[in-house]
């Protein structure tokens, strides 16, 4: 009679599932039901951004716009978004950036958000800009801290976001989707 | 326009500002640049509004002067319909005179 080994992992529950769950390895030697979240949105967090902000720095500053998250395992993804109005003095190039701060410890940046690199804006309209990125490096399940920063690239003098204020909403986006 | 007065102020301050209100928006001086007090900027802001609402005639005549096609046809064409061009815009100068 053969002998077959399902593989080196004990099993050490005998609980049922509940819906959605998978069995699956949580270490080299144990195994357990786990929830099936591979690719599926675990949690999303929306804030929204109405107070209006202008630079005219050429280096990275602080916009106002921002979200926060704290995410239920530290190898999820975290696909951030956002969108406000932009407008700038003189034809301005801007820089659009995402800085992070994990567990309160600073922040530094993350990455430069498409279209954000020489991002031209018409001097006299307001452009709805944009921007997406996935945050796979922060291994944590600590509170994230995210920011919008930004600064002129040059040509012009003043770059502006949600210039009217109270009467425009900008919106950053947080969503966690499982490994 | 509160950043628009400290630039008229400054033209070279590196500065954010958040908040459309002067008294109660935060301002950031950034790059060494020299803080301006809210008072001399709320005074520039004011020069600002004075000169845009002296300048209000220039918008409205814009609203209803012919436009750059009509013009360039005028010309061209010149005789009555120039004299009609010119009688509209003559017009529209007395209807928002120049204070």
């Amino acid at each position: 009679m053969a002998i077959t080994t399902l593989n080196n992992r004990s099993i050490n529950r005998s609980d049922t599932a509940s819906a959605d769950q998978v069995w699956t390895a949580t270490s080299a030697t144990a195994s357990d039901f786990q929830a099936a979240s591979s690719g599926k949105l675990l949690q999303f967090v929306n804030q929204e951004e109405q107070t209006a902000f202008s630079t005219t720095s050429s280096s990275a500053v602080d916009s106002g716009v921002n979200v926060s998250i704290t995410p239920t395992a530290s190898d999820s993804k975290i696909l951030l978004t956002t969108n406000f109005t932009a407008r700038t003095a003189g034809n301005t190039y801007s820089s659009f950036y995402i800085y992070r701060q994990i567990d309160g410890g600073g922040y530094s940046e993350l990455e430069r958000l498409e279209g954000g690199w020489h991002y031209y804006i018409d001097e006299d309209t307001s452009t709805s800009f944009v921007g997406k990125k996935v945050d796979t490096t922060h291994n944590t399940t600590n509170q994230i801290d995210y920011k919008i920063y930004c600064h002129v690239q040059g040509g012009g003098s003043t770059l502006s976001l949600l210039p009217d204020g109270t009467n425009e909403l900008g919106n950053f986006s947080a969503m966690e989707i499982g490994a | 326009m509160i950043i628009e007065a400290i630039l008229k102020i400054n033209p070279n301050a590196k500065v954010s500002v958040r908040g459309n209100d002067i008294n109660t928006c935060e301002i950031q001086w950034h790059e060494g640049t020299t803080p301006i007090p809210k008072a001399d900027i709320e005074t520039k802001m004011s020069e600002l509004q004075a000169d845009y609402d002296a300048k209000q005639y220039q918008r409205d005549r814009l609203t209803e002067y012919p436009n750059h096609n009509d013009c360039i046809h005028a010309l061209l064409d010149g005789g009555d319909t120039l004299t009609e061009l010119q009688a509209k815009r003559q017009a529209t100068k007395l209807k928002f005179p120049k204070p």
